[in-house]
């Protein structure tokens, strides 16, 4: 279920906002992951099991880690937390094994086994052994926002272990923050540690309420009236196999405008939902596109995934403690994973892989260069090439994403410009120069959000009603992150 | 990335700034009280409506598809798959039954449209012309297309069939038919050229269909020197299709090659004649849009149409028998067939015919034309009626973007006889009236979204007796029925496995002629080898309490 849906608008949301608020506060947590759970299987039922598994396991090890300090006092809903850089038992370090090892194999297996099936079969094939791996191959099917959820659910554990948060005796608690339907297939990337007190005990006010309804009806918009239309000539561009320079470069500023819009609009959407239950959700993008430099982009672009492999995996590999060189390993290290975690395929691994490099590189030239770009040029060079990595994100494969750059240098020769004609009307060029506009000039949700007048109410209940009329004519919805 | 620990955490940047919320009283009220309202009362509105959806999904939770076999993990699975088809019901029920989207969906699309943008498969052209998306993307691919997955597996389908044809003397000749966008590219967008496109991978196709055995008779160097012989559009304005001169045109044209190259006789009746006629209508990609009623946005379009009689002045016959068997799409439909708008009688098979002096040996269908023909010939032939008997040529007419994107799967063709089963057949002239429990439900487009305003889809039975209770010796009835019409869904699409029905059943074969062209979705597997039949009437039973 996608929340620009209308099954979602117009019946789980309005159940939903009735039964938690006619529910007693002790049976909401419950009410939650029932909701979660119906908000999750609506994809497949049968995944819910998976989610269930991967969660049982982590509270189980929470547990079991926790345990090794003794049993809590009676009636307490957490576990004594533990030393933080203190001795770990075997039993402990058995458990964080236990859980990692679980959320591991599930996310590789469930996202990464037909890719690997299908590098062996191209390897094999190579060597000439293509006879030997050949005939029907189990066709493993994705379920839905496993990368997030397993993120989320692994972090519990980590940070237990760490000592960075007290284990939860309480399971319903404890699967009523994996099952959180705001965020649950499409992040932001919560960690226990930051939403543990809102789960014990959170507020619901008037005021939390109605900035909610705001960033809800912001995201809405955003991806209704933006992203869908830049999607629309993303999708026409990216399909044709030549294209002339405008069209390729039409299509590529189309398809960064198409995932920026969605995907914030994504998440808006998860932080009003968030507010309407008593929930504040992180921010998880802060105008990326206004970044300055690399390393900024990726302070400002999917912020909650970023600081999730800062803390799990940049960290743990020694950050920028081991050195200079360790630095930029890791930094390229780090992208190439984030890479990886956003699909199976050689193109998001060139695009995890550049970012990785273009980060280091940034880190190495710095402060060598003299050379300091204005803000201006700065912006819009950085904005030039995460666009350009974008393109193998978009792409189906290496060979398309190689066509495609070709073609923004004009290698797609001068046939007729049909894919031009066929993008050029003055709705999708308005919506495409709208969506730049915003991007690069407009206010961000937090800040449009901040303080509500009645004048900006009117207009936000007019981008609802815009929204909603646009979602009642139209199929094309695509959600870009639903694939990750 | 930076390792470097940020000041305040971004939870904690997120709790201070939602804590530094500050909304009117006004703005409350307004946001709230909008908000709310308008979800609740969109939600109260489709309860009703869509409480069926819900009843059905509510029954494939608890029965699944009443009959699961195989393992419990099997079995487990096939509950699971009834319980995602309900579930996918639902969402499409929200989308395309909700009185507020079906409300406001005209508007919004008229508001669109003047903005230049069609709809999910429309593409806006100027001054009044539409095109089908699936034209652009045939003409967007390169040359290497013609080596992609579909185009392969069109040639497989192809050299399948002419394999077959070869071997009882018969040759086998294709027609597959450009998209408007590439004979009319410059009602798209002023800066395309005014003449004929050819698609990039059209000739590396055409040499691999030859060499799988076929002869392709290709229409766009007769559309090029058309287009420069006459001013008039050689296609409809908001159509997918032909005008009905361009048809008649290639009709002729075709009917001289196949005298010319495949030694086919003419027989011209010389008492045989056309009768002009003036057809006004609105094309299947303006209906698509779904425009509000009395929209003047697209006007109709006026075109002259010959209608084609025979010495007796009646309609020209067809054959199930004859030395060309025609198999085509709604590019031959397009003039025959009352319900797409533009006249009966005056189509692709009656011209050719009446070109040749012969009657047509036709198996027509709109849509899915890279399949359904072919289906319907090798089902034909698999139940032992040979279309073939007498033949010396098979032309299959198919629109050309369905080498891209049509169904290329695999078909047998064996001249067989019709299997015993457990299904019933009924004998000619007979009418049938029974009750039985619905197994399954070929799936229904939703209206609009398609070219075709109806649409026949398969209903499976199984449990029968008759109305008044009594036994039935057969167990299970396939029946053919009109899912969709006149771009409303009729009572047989809202079945769903489990419900149980009422219905009066013909023999398929006495509705052939006049249901035979609509799109239709066939039964699957070996279903497709069972009599089937025509569904007069059909009455939902309420469910046992």
């Amino acid at each position: 279920m996608v929340f620009s849906s209308n099954l979602f608008l117009f019946f789980f949301l309005p159940l939903v906002l009735a039964a938690y608020f006619l529910c007693p506060s002790r049976w909401r947590p419950h009410l939650l992951t029932l909701c979660g759970l119906f908000f999750y299987g609506w994809s497949n039922p049968l995944f819910i099991t998976l989610m269930l598994l991967t969660t049982s396991v982590d509270y189980a090890a929470g547990l079991l880690m926790a345990g090794g300090r003794g049993r809590a006092d009676a009636g307490s809903i957490s576990l004594p937390i533990l030393d933080v850089g203190g001795p770990r038992s075997r039993r402990q370090k058995s458990a964080l094994a236990l859980s990692l090892g679980c959320n591991l194999a599930l996310l590789g297996f469930f996202k990464y086994f037909n890719f690997g099936v299908e590098a062996l079969r191209q390897l094999a094939t190579s060597l000439g052994l293509g006879a030997l791996i050949q005939g029907p191959v189990l066709e493993v099917a994705l379920p839905l926002g496993i990368s997030f959820y397993t993120f989320q659910s692994m972090s519990y554990t980590v940070d237990v272990y760490r000592g960075h948060v007290a284990a939860l005796r309480s399971f319903p608690l404890f699967i009523s923050f994996v099952t959180m339907f705001p965020q649950l297939v499409a992040g932001p990337i919560i960690r226990f540690r930051d939403v543990h007190d809102q789960i014990l005990n959170r507020s619901h006010t008037l005021e939390k309420f109605t900035r909610g309804l705001a960033f809800f009806i912001i995201g809405l918009g955003k991806k209704v009236v933006l992203g869908n239309p830049c999607g629309r000539i993303a999708d026409t561009c990216f399909g044709a196999d030549s294209l002339n320079a405008l069209e390729a470069w039409s299509g590529m500023l189309a398809y960064a405008m198409q995932i920026y819009f969605d995907f914030s609009g994504y998440s808006d959407m998860a932080v009003g939902l968030g507010l309407m239950i008593g929930f504040v959700l992180p921010r998880n993008f802060d105008s990326p596109y206004r970044s300055q430099g690399v390393t900024d982009f990726w302070r400002r672009w999917h912020i909650t995934l970023s600081t999730w492999l800062r803390d799990y995996l940049y960290v743990t590999l020694g950050g920028n403690r081991l050195g200079t060189k360790r630095t930029y390993l890791n930094l390229f290290l780090v992208m190439l994973l984030g890479g990886l975690w956003h699909g199976a395929s050689w193109n998001f691994i060139i695009w995890g892989g550049a970012h990785g490099l273009w980060l280091a590189a940034e880190r190495f030239l710095k402060p060598r260069l003299s050379w300091r770009p204005s803000a201006l040029t700065g912006t819009l060079l950085t904005f030039l090439g995460v666009s350009l990595l974008w393109v193998p994100f978009r792409a189906h494969s290496l060979a398309d994403t190689m066509n495609y750059l070709g073609f923004l240098l004009g290698s797609g020769g001068s046939g007729a410009p049909l894919v031009w004609s066929s993008i050029s009307s003055p709705y999708l060029l308005g919506s495409l120069l709208l969506a730049v506009l915003i991007a690069f000039a407009g206010r961000s949700s937090w800040e449009l959000t901040r303080q509500l007048k009645a004048g900006r109410a009117l207009m936000l209940l007019a981008l609802l009603a815009l929204s909603l009329s646009l979602l009642a004519s139209q199929s094309y919805n695509p959600f870009i992150y639903f694939n990750f | 990335m930076s390792a470097h620990p940020q000041a305040q955490s971004g939870e904690a940047q997120a709790i201070a700034d939602i804590a530094a919320s500050r909304s009117s009283k006004a703005a409350k009220v307004l946001l709230c009280g909008g908000f709310l309202l308008l979800i609740a009362a969109v939600a109260l509105s489709n309860l009703r409506p869509l409480r069926q959806s819900w009843q059905h999904l509510a029954t494939a939770l608890i029965h699944g598809q009443g009959r699961t076999e195989g393992s419990p993990w099997q079995r487990l699975l096939q509950h699971n798959e009834a319980v995602l088809d309900a579930l996918r019901a639902v969402d499409k029920a929200y989308d395309d039954q909700s009185p507020f989207c079906v409300a406001l969906q005209p508007q919004v699309q008229a508001a669109l449209c003047a903005m230049g943008e069609g709809g999910d498969e429309v593409l806006m052209g100027r001054a009044g012309w539409l095109f089908h998306r699936s034209g652009l993307r045939a003409l967007t691919r390169d040359a290497g297309a013609a080596q992609g997955p579909q185009a392969s597996a069109s040639i497989r389908a192809i050299a399948e069939l002419a394999d077959f044809l070869k071997k009882r003397g018969i040759a086998l000749v294709l027609l597959p038919m450009p998209p408007k966008l590439a004979v009319h590219p410059e009602a798209l967008g002023r800066d395309l050229p005014a003449q004929v496109l050819e698609p990039a991978w059209w000739s590396a196709w055409k040499a691999q269909a030859q060499r799988a055995g076929a002869e392709v008779f290709d229409p766009l160097p007769l559309l090029r020197q058309w287009r420069k012989e006459q001013r008039e559009a050689l296609y409809l304005r908001t159509d997918t299709h032909w005008t009905a001169a361009t048809m008649q045109r290639c009709a002729e044209a075709l009917a001289t090659h196949l005298q010319t190259h495949h030694g086919l006789v003419a027989k011209p009746d010389a008492a045989a004649r056309t009768l002009a006629q003036k057809q006004t209508a609105h094309g299947d990609l303006q209906r698509m849009l779904r425009l509000p009623a009395g929209s003047t946005q697209f006007l109709p379009q006026e075109i002259p149409i010959a209608q084609v009689r025979n010495a007796e002045g009646l309609p020209w016959p067809m054959s199930n028998r004859g030395s060309l068997l025609l198999l085509g799409d709604s590019f031959c439909n397009i003039y025959s067939q009352a319900s797409l708008g533009w006249g009966s009688g005056a189509g692709f098979a009656e011209h050719l015919g009446r070109a040749l002096g012969q009657p047509i040996n036709a198996m027509l269908r709109n849509g899915d034309g890279a399949f359904a023909t072919r289906a319907m010939l090798s089902r034909a032939l698999q139940t032992g009626d040979d279309r073939l008997e007498g033949c010396s040529v098979l032309v299959w007419e198919f629109d050309a973007t369905q080498i891209l994107e049509g169904q290329w799967k695999s078909l047998r063709y064996e001249l067989g006889k019709a299997p015993p089963s457990s299904f019933l057949e009924l004998a000619p002239k007979s009418r049938q009236r029974l009750i039985g429990s619905v197994v399954s439900l070929s799936p229904t487009p939703l209206p609009g979204s398609v070219a075709y305003r109806d649409f026949v889809g398969t209903l499976h039975l199984r449990g029968l007796r008759t109305a008044e209770g009594g036994a039935l010796s057969a167990t299970e009835v396939l029946a053919y029925g009109l899912a969709m019409q006149d771009n409303r869904l009729t009572a047989l699409a809202q079945l769903r496995p489990g419900d149980e029905v009422e219905v009066e059943l013909r023999p398929w074969a006495e509705k052939e002629t006049e249901m035979g062209p609509l799109n239709r979705g066939e039964p699957q597997g070996d279903l497709f080898l069972q009599p089937i039949h025509w569904l007069d009437s059909l009455r939902p039973l309420p469910s046992e309490p």
